[in-house]
């Protein structure tokens, strides 16, 4: 991981944390000093969490906490199961039966993971094989874009994630087996939407989100 | 190795309201666009620098942002290289930027006023009236915000501007057949839009986007269509 990377998951992880608030300034300077790098890698972080839509950046005068809301949340996870979603109609275009049997041996071993630090890892694996199956350096670039809103723990946190993911991971292979795109993307894009709702209510557990003043 | 020449362009350096990475990035985009920088070749960083007339820093910062936007493909520690701007890349990202447009109608018909949709259709009518490709990026580009800011998604914003254009200059220009592509599209959107069908509107918009890459593909793969125009 290259140092721009490790500020940019910091903050991430400040903004999740609720130790920054939506409103709240970057600053840049204390940033580096709080995690001993230059100022270089922090300017890089603070463009790729500005593409990415976790601070504003106006002209001269900063970046800015741009805050969650519950839409936001359910955007970001939509955003997201279609870029995932157009990830699996195209394996199911094209994928062998060797790598489909792949597929299935990656999901088997998530089934029987026997705890989420495992399950965690095996999932991202198995994302990052399909979207090697996929062959799409544009659909890699968009989920650079669309990264979890959780970049860690996220099963942790979410306690309904992981039967919500091994039931979509399952659906979604026998879409692949059947080489149905349309229904493989439609499964994918279900799935995705129901981690939304998950961490809406998980958000909204923990007083994460910024709740909307009544009108 | 056909890299950028090596002296000052004066055409790449920043234009007025562009910040120096926003230039560095339109010039690499060009590059790629017109072939002169191939794929798996590694970025020139210091000719690029040179070309544009900044340091070595916006060209850093423009590598961030080209990354997320899928031209290249950075390596810690080795630089970045070039991705292939091939029939495929093309596909995709035209199949991404029809579902965020889709997923931008849907939104926006959740929260429609009857004021909001008469000046999305006075929008729509100024684009099917639009003659020439200046009038009609125009007309499509003031739809398209129109469309995106009904939709009211912050995060939606933030994936569409991570989505830059393939096509240098005006894609209208550039693409035969594309003007009536894009107004028979945006006139299937909006007419999902007034009828306040999602799903249709969404599917119109992976149909429109779908079509505008067969033509651009169509374009591209023509001998010398990647810099034919560009060369008169």
């Amino acid at each position: 991981m290259s140092s721009a990377d490790q500020v940019a998951n910091y903050v991430r992880r400040a903004i999740i944390s609720g130790q920054l608030a939506k409103g709240d300034r970057l600053r840049q300077d204390d940033l580096a000093d709080d995690l001993g790098v230059s100022r270089i890698p922090v300017r890089e972080a603070i463009i790729a969490l500005d593409r990415e839509g976790w601070v504003s950046v106006e002209a001269n005068r900063g970046a800015y906490v741009t805050g969650l809301d519950a839409a936001d949340v359910r955007d970001h996870y939509e955003l997201r199961g279609l870029v995932l979603g157009l990830t699996a109609r195209r394996v199911a275009e094209a994928i062998s039966d060797e790598d489909l049997h792949d597929l299935e041996q990656r999901v088997r071993a998530m089934r029987a993971a026997a705890d989420l630090d495992t399950f965690s890892s095996l999932n991202e694996r198995f994302l990052a094989r399909l979207l090697s199956l996929a062959d799409s350096p544009r659909l890699r670039a968009a989920l650079l874009v669309t990264p979890s809103i959780l970049p860690d723990g996220f099963f942790d946190v979410v306690p309904d994630a992981r039967p919500v993911q091994e039931k979509g991971l399952r659906q979604i292979l026998r879409h692949l087996k059947a080489r149905d795109p349309e229904k493989a993307d439609q499964a994918m894009r279900a799935t995705l939407r129901q981690h939304g709702d998950a961490v809406v209510d998980a958000f909204r557990q923990s007083g994460l989100l910024v709740e909307p003043s009544p009108a | 190795m056909s890299g950028p020449s090596g002296g000052r362009n004066s055409r790449a350096a920043p234009r007025d309201g562009e910040t120096g990475p926003e230039a560095v990035a339109r010039y690499i985009r060009k590059l790629i666009f017109e072939g002169r920088l191939e794929a798996g070749q590694r970025l020139p960083q210091d000719e690029i620098a040179h070309a544009v007339g900044v340091s070595r820093i916006p060209v850093r910062e423009a590598i961030i942002s080209l990354e997320r936007e899928g031209w290249l493909r950075g390596e810690n520690h080795r630089g970045a290289f070039v991705l292939p701007l091939d029939e495929r890349a093309v596909t995709d990202r035209f199949a991404l930027y029809g579902r965020f447009h889709g997923f931008a109608a849907r939104r926006a018909i959740d929260h429609l006023t009857p004021e909001d949709l008469d000046e999305l259709e006075a929008l729509a009518a100024k684009l099917a009236d639009a003659t020439g490709a200046t009038a009609m990026e125009r007309a499509n580009g003031r739809y398209l915000a129109k469309l995106v800011s009904l939709a009211a998604s912050n995060r939606l914003r933030a994936v569409l501007r991570s989505t830059s254009q393939i096509v240098p200059g005006n894609f209208f220009a550039s693409v035969d057949g594309s003007i009536e592509i894009q107004q028979r599209g945006i006139a299937a959107i909006q007419a999902a839009v007034a009828a306040g069908e999602r799903e249709r509107a969404e599917q119109a918009s992976i149909d429109l986007h779908a079509e505008q890459a067969a033509a651009l593909v169509a374009v591209m793969q023509r001998p010398g269509g990647r810099t034919g125009r560009a060369r008169g």
